[in-house]
């Protein structure tokens, strides 16, 4: 019995060797991720390939001086997170999203949107 | 590398597993045999029961303590705190009362004090004082282990699929727990007649045997099913179970639950019918015993790779590394010169197996049919290499850029830098320098590009093709590889669609994407308005008068921002848009102004006109009639997301 365990515990170090971390990937967002938008947005969708916790999941959209423009506590249901926009003149601006899925994993990420024409 | 939260989980598991195997295996297994074999007190039994009562509090002890730790790791790694503050500080807090996972963990303390009373009512003497007691504590016990569901990758989609995936995982983990937890208890009531060596008891360790392996086909049978639904939701295709860290972990899985499920055969079809010789009982409960060790040690292995797994990404959402050199494909049936070979290679398969099939199912004629089946594979077998083709560890690369305007745009300014020396501006294969090479550049526009897949494409751009390409790996990042990919795609089908529209074929022709803005404020992507046929009208300075007869359901896009956008359409002024449609015109940006495309109800362009085409679609007449023609004859239906360009030729 004690060689059992041993030699299962073994086996389990070695399988324990491969443990990612990720989890809620960005699915989509609107404005689209890199893409050119002529009027500015009120607010910004992003839905995620699964269910987000709310408690645990942030936004934030930065304009190119690293100011935030965005209306602060994003609404979260089910996998789509959503936030309210300041008035956007035209410009670069980048979204750093944090997400936390209900199987309890954290993924984080960013990217631009431009407003106005080019 | 040590990670906490994994052996937190796997410890857990076990425990949690244990527990209910050893209520089920009490009430369902062990009692029922008991009551038979024994009139009256056996001391032995009490003896078997005291343990089992002491595993069960341990087991009880263990998934608490275990629990614990995975409650206070996780919310000091959501909350950023150290393990103290976590726990001081009101991050554990947090987490229990306002996440899934902690909400779960609430119910399963409260299952935790129930089944503790429980415990506590089973007696060593008589066992629980009444049958649904015993009932009961399988219940609570196996709702322990099912809860578990609700902590991990079960459930995290969005929807009705989303319940259904939760509900399964949770039976799958019931099932399991009791199956693997029974195990131990099994190898101690094998244990308990050896040291017994007499007849009753060896008639106890067969009867037990026999129940346990009853319940086991059950298991087998659910834990088959609710495991595929996992597989389905997680995985999702057979090139993701082969080619990710989580399919590859699930396939180890699969092996060693079939090694179980074979030691458990041999214990019920092999060893059982033997206790009933006394002589030969005591070797081979020695045998059971070993066989039940044997078993607990792989439902170990197999809980610290279920551990693994919840840790790990779900391969539905991870790029697949296929590892095999060649992949099946379809394409010799396509092919005119070796369909005749693949269909005689096809039925050959079919009978042979069916013959193989026929040959272990029907005593008569087993031999003959097992050889002339074995024979049929033996002669397609050097042959079957046609139903496969050369392979990449990309081949099943999913693409990242979506099928978008933008992608195109960029993919084209690229393939001009780096691509058209060779394969010609229009990627005919016919550049300036293409007469020097031996072999020639392929020409990207002709039908072989359909037959490969984007990773095969992705792979040849990254690491270049033997002598006859160069690598661009190092040259062009991996964004702007598959850039080019959407190029080529592009290309190809816009050579196509000229020809194809004009001919009133329903060819599918999947439709750039682009983002619109939208009078109600809404801004979707071409891709969204599926289940409609979409106007998509190119406006320049030409336009104005065209723009003001427009139904208010047309698209507009743009091609000088000074255009009005007082009406009520969807439009935009993505110069992108104008760049990827020019190539489906045939025409330069300069040359779009007035051309007009119709997207058909699942999203392939299926029609164009530019101002001097007969007929006329500035007449509202003509123009109803050729949207309810597209309405009519629905193209090739494909995957919405993802493009995988599979045409029919």
């Amino acid at each position: 019995m004690r060689m059992i365990i041993a030699i299962s515990s073994a086996l389990l170090t070695l399988v324990a060797a491969e443990a990612a971390w990720a989890h809620a990937f960005l699915d989509r967002a609107e404005p689209r991720v890199g893409s050119s938008v002529a009027a500015a947005p009120r607010q910004l969708s992003l839905w995620f390939t699964q269910n987000l916790e709310p408690a645990f999941s942030t936004v934030e959209v930065q304009n190119s001086a690293g100011g935030r423009v965005d209306q602060g506590k994003p609404r979260i249901a089910a996998n789509v997170m959503r936030v309210g926009l300041k008035p956007l003149p035209p410009g670069t601006y980048r979204v750093l999203w944090h997400a936390l899925s209900v199987d309890t994993h954290t993924t984080e990420g960013s990217f631009s949107f431009h407003v106005g024409s080019q | 590398m040590f990670e906490p939260l994994m052996l937190a989980r796997t410890v857990h598991f076990a425990a949690a597993a244990m527990l209910s195997g050893v209520t089920f295996f009490v009430l369902f297994v062990a009692e029922p045999v008991w009551a038979r074999a024994f009139r009256g007190p056996e001391g032995a039994v009490t003896g078997l029961r005291r343990q089992f009562v002491r595993l069960a509090w341990m087991m009880l002890v263990l998934s608490v303590a275990s629990g614990f730790v995975w409650l206070v790791v996780l919310a000091s790694r959501l909350t950023g705190q150290s393990l103290q503050a976590a726990m001081a500080g009101g991050g554990v807090w947090k987490v229990l009362t306002e996440t899934r996972f902690g909400n779960d963990w609430l119910v399963r303390a409260v299952l935790v004090v129930l089944i503790a009373i429980s415990i506590k009512r089973l007696e060593p003497l008589r066992g629980w004082p009444s049958r649904w007691e015993g009932v009961i504590a399988v219940l609570l016990s196996g709702a322990f282990m099912a809860s578990l569901a609700w902590a991990g990758h079960g459930g995290a989609n969005a929807g009705l699929a989303g319940v259904f995936q939760v509900v399964a995982d949770a039976l799958h983990l019931a099932t399991a727990g009791a199956w693997i937890g029974g195990l131990l208890p099994f190898a101690m009531v094998m244990a308990c007649s050896l040291r017994a060596r007499n007849e009753a008891w060896n008639l106890v360790a067969a009867d037990v045997t026999r129940r346990f392996s009853a319940f086991g086909v059950i298991v087998v049978g659910v834990l088959l099913l609710t495991g595929l639904s996992n597989t389905w939701f997680l995985v999702g295709s057979l090139p993701r179970l082969l080619g990710t860290t989580y399919g590859q972990l699930l396939l180890l899985k699969i092996a060693l639950v079939i090694t179980m499920v074979a030691v458990a055969a041999v214990n019920r079809l092999v060893l059982m019918p033997r206790l009933r010789d006394a002589a030969g009982a005591t070797g081979v409960l020695i045998r059971l015993r070993h066989n039940g060790l044997i078993e607990i040690a792989l439902g170990l292995v197999i809980l610290a790779v279920v551990g693994t797994l919840g840790t790990t990404p779900p391969a539905a959402h991870t790029q697949v590394q296929w590892p095999f050199s060649v992949r099946l494909s379809a394409e010799s049936f396509n092919d005119p010169t070796s369909r005749t070979m693949a269909l005689a290679l096809l039925a050959a398969m079919v009978a042979g197996t069916a013959l193989i099939f026929l040959g272990v199912l029907v005593r008569r004629w087993r031999w003959p049919m097992l050889a002339s089946g074995g024979a049929l594979w033996l002669l397609a077998m050097p042959w079957l290499e046609i139903f496969t083709v050369k392979a990449y560890p990309t081949s099943f690369y999913a693409s990242p850029t979506g099928f978008s305007v933008q992608s195109i745009a960029r993919g084209e300014a690229l393939f001009l830098q780096n691509c058209s020396s060779c394969h010609g501006p229009d990627g005919h294969g016919d550049g300036p320098a293409a007469k020097d090479l031996q072999p020639p550049p392929a020409d990207l526009t002709a039908g072989h590009i359909y037959a490969h897949s984007d990773g095969d494409l992705f792979w040849w751009i990254t690491h270049g093709i033997g002598n006859a390409m160069p690598a661009f790996g190092a040259s062009i990042d991996p964004t702007g590889r598959w850039n080019l990919i959407d190029f080529i795609h592009a290309n190809a089908d816009a050579a196509r669609f000229a020809s194809a529209a004009d001919a009133g074929m329903s060819n599918s022709f999947l439709t750039p994407d682009f983002a619109v803005d939208c009078a109600d404020g809404s801004s979707p992507v071409i891709g969204d308005l599926r289940g409609r046929v979409l106007h998509l009208v190119f406006a320049g300075a030409h336009s104005v008068a065209r723009l003001r007869t427009l139904e208010p359901t047309a698209i507009v896009v743009r091609l000088d921002p000074s255009i009005s956008t007082d009406g009520p359409f969807c439009s935009t002024d993505d110069p992108d848009a104008a760049k990827a449609f020019a190539l489906y015109a045939e025409s330069s940006v300069e040359e779009l102004d007035g051309t007009e495309f119709v997207v058909d109800q699942s999203g392939s362009l299926r029609s164009s006109w530019h101002p001097g085409l007969v007929p006329d679609w500035t007449d509202p007449k003509v123009f109803a009639e050729v949207v309810d023609n597209i309405r009519r004859t629905p193209s090739a239906t494909r995957a919405a997301p993802g493009h995988t360009h599979i045409h029919g030729t």
